[in-house]
């Protein structure tokens, strides 16, 4: 009988033991996957997110583009976050700065974006504290700045921006303080389509949103993607050339490459080829003059008709690799992993439900994880910023 | 999940080395002058079955949605609490000695519970607005193991009794049903509602449940059997919401929804009905004092 009552009484404590364990975990455990949307209980206001980035503190600074019926241009507003997502602040800059442009780019002084001064179309060069508060550094004389970037190699910005006088497309290297370093000019060509047009028709908002975008791979090796001698191209070349070394040509504004990053000699980029969509997750630069089409991809035909794509390279599990982040037909954010050696998709994941999502940036976080800005449209109406956070273990979940 | 197995198989085991322990305590009384002692003891095997009504007791409030304005505390939600009656069957394995028994009733049991979040966005005018009502209905299975201490006042047919307890309980199912309705004024002042979403939602809780609870009933017993109703109340201990998990369900997060912290709060009504495992002789035939 003892020996019944002993193993009784063993078993019941065993139980509280590991029923305990759990709960402790439990009740210390936080979340490493956040879903947020940002809302302001207004009928008529809308947000579009332009670019994301993480703080020292673990939060997330996000840069918006705002509108209300009666806005011309996107006005400019700078959300600040903790690492939950929970928001902590809105700063919005004067109604004549317009049309923000990423990159976020993250330098040691500070966190800077370009955007226009809706008066004199020129661009603005806008520090951002970890608070989210701004500074305007200064105006440069360069008219509808299209896209920006930080190159790492040299520790200066890249700013791509049309020039209507000349009808060129101008990249210039500027140093935090916004003084100008160099500057190439290519000219955007004239024939009977009229890339002008289309560029203009981008910036009011009357037209299709064009992928533009710059960048380096760090090693002297430039690009834009922009228009060129009557396409929307991608166009690479040496510092202080001037000459193209390669460029991808694509067709008009229905055909081009939509999305790239660059390291060592490679590219991983997308295309759009008259409303489909493909992936190219390891391209070697070949020096020449090549058409897009020539160039195969993975056809995604999930993805909405000229929806923008974002890509960049994230490790997991001391793996590399190339994350492209797209909206699907369905109104999700659909994230497509790929090897950078052998181009195998490695896992895709779709986030999103009931109000359609689409994705605008997406960043790597400090633990191992990936972070979203995108937009959803609550109750299919509003639209606010959203932010997922996908934590480490939910990556390697993914990819298999 | 390896855990929970561990758990169930020593569970099983406690209720073996239970039901062990109390064979081995049984004595045939073979004649009247142990007829005292003999029904001084009982061992008691039925089924219970009833209904519960559930609180959820929100400790920290979450919400998908982050208010820009400073007014975080719109996305609150409105719990309606005791409101929606759940099932609950099970068995009833009760040893007593003299007025006092320790019962153990096993169960399965659905934990109903709703709550309510309303929204409203509207233009500087007001002229132009939508309210929308999103209504969760949330349910949980799950097999409960309690073990009560109970106390009898009376002696005769009908027994008035208080008990006490601690439960262990273990999800083996969750789900939520969301339905939105609402009034569109800006586009014509037309009220609608839209088609219910189901989803599993077992990811959202944690597994195991412990828990206290205390109640009273009474006992009456009729010719060889013994009818038992009951009320007890029951809380647990800790947080139930897979605070890890909050956020990952994309179905739910993705239409705004968010579980707080909550913890359980509930009654239980029951009726069982028992049936004695020792007995005299035919000539002596009585089972309970």
């Amino acid at each position: 009988m003892h020996i019944f009552k002993l193993i009784h009484y063993c078993l019941i404590l065993l139980i509280a033991g590991f029923c305990s364990c759990g709960i402790k975990k439990n009740n210390e455990a936080e979340p490493q996957t956040t879903v947020k949307i940002y809302d302001n209980e207004s009928y008529t206001d809308s947000y579009e997110p332009v670019d994301l980035t993480q703080t020292t503190d673990k939060g997330f600074l996000i840069l918006a583009e705002r509108r209300d019926y009666q806005s011309d241009f996107p006005r400019v507003t700078i959300l600040k976050t903790d690492e939950y997502g929970i928001f902590n602040s809105e700063n919005k800059l004067p109604d004549d700065f317009v049309n923000p442009v990423g990159k976020l780019i993250k330098t040691p002084a500070g966190y800077y974006f370009f955007c226009m001064n809706r008066l004199t179309l020129q661009s603005k060069l806008i520090l951002v504290t970890e608070e989210g508060t701004f500074t305007e550094v200064t105006e440069l004389p360069l008219t509808y700045p299209l896209a920006a970037a930080w190159d790492q190699g040299s520790g200066q910005l890249m700013l791509l921006s049309y020039d209507r006088e000349e009808k060129e497309m101008v990249i210039s290297i500027l140093n935090p303080a916004g003084q100008s370093r160099s500057q190439q000019r290519f000219e955007i060509g004239f024939g009977d389509f009229d890339a002008e047009a289309s560029i203009i028709k981008h910036f009011a908002g009357t037209g299709p949103r064009l992928p533009f975008f710059c960048g380096t791979n760090g090693e002297g090796l430039y690009f834009f993607n922009g228009y060129y001698r009557y396409a929307l191209s991608l166009v690479l070349y040496k510092a202080g050339t001037g000459i193209p070394q390669t460029v991808i040509y694509g067709y008009r504004d229905e055909r081009s490459i939509n999305s790239a990053i660059a390291w060592d000699n490679n590219f991983a980029f997308s295309k759009s080829e008259y409303g489909s969509m493909y992936f190219i997750p390891n391209w070697e630069n070949s020096a020449g003059l090549l058409s897009g089409s020539d160039i195969k991809g993975y056809p995604i035909p999930e993805i909405k008709e000229n929806s923008p794509v974002t890509v960049t390279k994230i490790p997991v599990n001391n793996t590399e690799y190339v994350v492209y982040g797209t909206s699907t037909r369905n109104g999700q954010i659909g994230l497509y992993f790929y090897t950078g050696s052998d181009k195998r998709l490695a896992g895709n994941h779709y986030l999103g439900f009931t109000n359609p999502y689409e994705i605008n940036a997406l960043t790597a976080t400090s633990d191992g994880g990936i972070a979203i800005a995108g937009q959803t449209w609550i109750a299919g109406r509003f639209s606010r910023i959203c932010l997922f956070k996908l934590s480490k273990d939910d990556l390697s979940d993914i990819i298999h | 999940m390896r855990r929970q197995c561990v758990c169930f198989l020593l569970l099983l085991l406690t209720c073996i080395a239970h039901n062990s322990f109390a064979q081995r305590v049984q004595k045939r009384a073979t004649s009247p002058s142990g007829l005292n002692d003999f029904l001084d003891k009982q061992l008691f095997i039925g089924i219970r079955g009833g209904m519960t009504l559930a609180k959820a007791l929100p400790t920290e409030r979450y919400s998908v949605f982050s208010s820009t304005t400073g007014n975080s505390s719109r996305y609150d939600k409105n719990y309606h609490n005791f409101s929606s009656p759940g099932p609950v069957a099970g068995i009833d394995i009760t040893y007593k000695y003299l007025g006092l028994s320790v019962s153990l009733q096993p169960n399965y049991r659905r934990y109903r519970f709703i709550y309510e979040n309303d929204y409203v966005w509207r233009d500087s005018t007001g002229e132009w607005s939508l309210e929308l009502n999103y209504r969760q209905g949330n349910h949980l299975d799950y097999i409960e193991i309690p073990v009560f201490v109970r106390y009898e006042f009376l002696q005769g047919a009908l027994k008035p009794f208080i008990q006490a307890g601690l439960t262990y309980g273990y999800l083996f199912s969750a789900g939520k049903s969301v339905y939105i309705s609402g009034q569109d004024a800006a586009s014509g002042g037309q009220s609608f509602d839209a088609a219910p979403v189901s989803e599993n939602a077992r990811e959202l809780f944690i597994k195991s449940q412990l828990g206290y609870a205390a109640g009273a009933g009474l006992s009456w017993d009729i010719g060889n059997i013994r009818l038992v109703f009951d009320v007890v109340y029951r809380r647990n201990t800790h947080i139930i919401t897979n605070r890890e998990q909050r956020f990952t369900h994309n179905r739910l997060a993705g239409s705004g929804d968010a579980m707080d912290d909550i913890k359980l709060r509930s009654f239980t009504f029951s009726i069982g009905c028992l049936f004695p495992t020792r007995f005299l002789n035919a000539q002596y035939y009585k089972t309970s004092k």
